[in-house]
């Protein structure tokens, strides 16, 4: 878990999509407990309630659900709806600022696509 | 426990403690006048007449001085935690009597037992002498706390004229304790009038503390 | 849920209006946050709605009941006021111990556990005289006060003041640990606001006598942003917008907008972010009126 909340975005968002990221490298577990609000809370010296807000956030998303009397789990699938929704994200958030940028400082289409392509054997 | 009852704890335990002062100093002064007097033919006589006498004039003090600073502190810190105006002026009333009772009766006992109960009257002239001044002092402490160093100034120019009077009265070759009523129709009225005083005071104290406040 | 308000408050110090016409909902089972600055009048708002001073005008109530010389009020309140060194008199010669002691009294609630738990945690000799104890010593004095109180609702005015950065951690960590099991009321009035504002549910803002902010913390950052770009195009995107402390340097100009409800409509010609409760606080606060 990363100890460090940005300004640029509401911290209960921030928390939800830490708790994302967590689940997209498997540091989170489908079917695994996820961290009690007043954990959440401790660790990043945040408001329960805000803890709250972030993690209702994910149950509205269906990426967790509550187990009565035991608390928050990773739902069965979670990563792969994550996976989709951020995909959908992809091209708004990330594609058209490498493009905005190029542009700026006059990288050409043709160089871009070089780079993109000679970094792609991931 | 109810707050009335938890302040009255407080004020008890503060009575108490003061009490264990005024006993304690009593105490040092006792053997220190022991020793200073040791060989003497009546060291111990000396000593324990001394250190009665400076007992008495403790009682007599130890009031109006925390009735002075009172309403610059003690009110100050029960209004903190909670406590309410009435809680402090009936709690400092209970804790005044309580002190000078606990004096009175400590004091008188010592004489009865030492064998000299002739001097029980004048020292209960002194102790409950205090009681007007206890009234008096709590009123100068709340005009410290509300006018400052100009109280303080006043205060003391009123008390230097009142030192420079009585010894120009000792001057004229007048004896505090002539002034001072005997026999027990007379002492009784000199409490009646003393506690009337104090009484009368506490108008005006009630009226000073219940616009009391922390800072 | 129940509410400590204060309906028109007016705070007279001689000449001095220190409160004017200030009116307050306080609900309990979250944490506030009061901020403002020196000599707002923060200090004097927390007396005034603890009954600890009385107000000019205007009334205090919790519940409906009032507070003032009110038993049932003021037994679910603490207010842990800042100790000072110095009384008129001289130093300050109450030993700790004894201070502490004066809570056991007085609160109800009180926890002696708790509060032996916080002195060894905090590191403080009891047996020290107030005027002996550093500043760092004299906050862990009220913080342990107003914890070991287990008041309903309590107020801490300054208490990270002279702490250093990891006591004042520790002790955000203990208040979101007493507020997570127990759901008691923090108001926490402070100056440094970056490093706790994440810990308000609710963010009070207090200058020169009168509140001007009391939402959400949230809500509120949702709605406040720093605006750049050049300056006409700056003025054209925030027209008809609350303002705050513009900033130029040469044609860039900067300006923090309060809009009425979260904007998602800004000109693409100007750069939008978010801003911090701190900035927000400072561009409020930092005009009109004079350097302290």
């Amino acid at each position: 878990m990363q100890g460090n909340l940005g300004e640029d975005k509401s911290i209960y968002i921030q928390i939800s999509e830490m708790i994302e990221d967590e689940i997209l490298r498997d540091i989170l577990r489908e079917e695994e407990q996820v961290p009690s609000t007043t954990e959440l809370s401790k660790f990043y010296k945040i408001n329960p309630a805000t803890a709250a807000k972030g993690i209702n956030l994910l149950v509205d998303k269906d990426i967790l659900y509550k187990k009565r009397g035991i608390g928050m789990f990773v739902r069965e699938g979670a990563k792969k709806s994550i996976q989709e929704t951020r995909k959908k994200g992809f091209y708004d958030n990330y594609v058209k600022a490498i493009i905005s940028e190029a542009k700026l400082i006059g990288i050409s289409k043709e160089e871009l696509k070089k780079m993109i392509d000679s970094n792609l054997d991931m | 426990m109810s707050l009335a009852a938890r302040s009255l704890t407080y004020y008890l335990k503060s009575s108490l403690q003061y009490f264990g002062y005024a006993v304690g100093i009593g105490a040092l002064i006792f053997v220190e006048f022991l020793f200073i007097h040791s060989g003497e033919a009546d060291a111990f006589g000396t000593a324990f007449r001394m250190a009665v006498a400076i007992l008495v004039m403790f009682i007599a003090m130890l009031n109006p001085m925390y009735a002075m600073y009172s309403p610059n502190w003690y009110d100050a810190n029960v209004l903190a935690m909670g406590g309410r105006r009435k809680d402090i002026f009936w709690g400092s009333i209970i804790k005044e009597i309580l002190f000078l009772l606990m004096g009175v009766i400590l004091v008188s006992v010592i004489y009865v037992i030492y064998g000299t109960p002739e001097m029980i009257p004048a020292s209960v002239y002194i102790m409950v002498g205090s009681l007007p001044f206890t009234g008096m002092a709590r009123i100068i402490g709340h005009k410290i706390r509300k006018n400052g160093r100009v109280a303080v100034v006043i205060i003391a120019l009123v008390a230097g004229f009142s030192a420079a009077a009585a010894s120009i009265f000792s001057g004229l070759g007048k004896n505090i304790s002539d002034l001072l009523p005997s026999g027990g129709a007379s002492m009784v009225l000199f409490i009646l009038v003393a506690v009337g005083i104090y009484s009368v005071l506490q108008i005006f104290v009630h009226r000073l503390c219940s616009k009391a406040m922390v800072q | 849920m129940a509410t400590l308000s204060g309906k028109n408050i007016v705070k007279k110090y001689g000449k001095d209006t220190v409160l004017k016409n200030v009116n307050i909902d306080i609900e309990t089972g979250k944490i506030y946050g009061l901020i403002g600055r020196n000599g707002a009048g923060k200090t004097t708002l927390l007396s005034i709605l603890t009954a600890q001073n009385p107000a000019t005008e205007g009334e205090i109530t919790l519940d409906g009941q009032p507070v003032w010389e009110n038993e049932a009020s003021l037994s679910r309140i603490c207010y842990s006021r800042e100790i000072s060194p110095v009384t008129m008199f001289g130093p300050n010669t109450l030993k700790v111990k004894d201070y502490l002691k004066l809570g056991k009294t007085f609160y109800k609630n009180w926890d002696q556990e708790y509060a032996d738990e916080l002195i060894k945690m905090f590191n403080l000799d009891v047996k020290k005289r107030v005027h002996k104890l550093s500043k760092g010593m004299l906050s862990a004095v009220t913080i342990i006060l107003a914890l070991a109180s287990k008041a309903e609702i309590t107020i801490l005015d300054e208490p990270v003041a002279g702490l250093d950065v990891i006591a004042r951690e520790q002790f955000y960590k203990l208040v979101i640990e007493e507020y997570a099991s127990t759901g008691r009321t923090f108001i926490i009035s402070t100056h440094i606001i970056e490093e706790a504002a994440s810990l308000f549910e609710k963010v009070i803002m207090i200058d020169d006598g009168q509140i001007v902010i009391e939402e959400n913390t949230d809500d509120l950052l949702a709605r406040a942003y720093r605006v750049s770009g050049e300056d006409v195009q700056v003025d054209e995107a925030v027209s008809g917008l609350k303002v705050y402390h513009p900033e130029s340097v040469g044609r860039n100009k900067a300006v923090t907008v309060l809009a009425d409800s979260p904007v998602d409509n800004f000109s693409d010609s100007v750069q939008v972010e978010p801003i911090s409760l701190q900035n927000l606080f400072y561009a409020m606060c930092v005009d009109g009126r004079k350097e302290a």
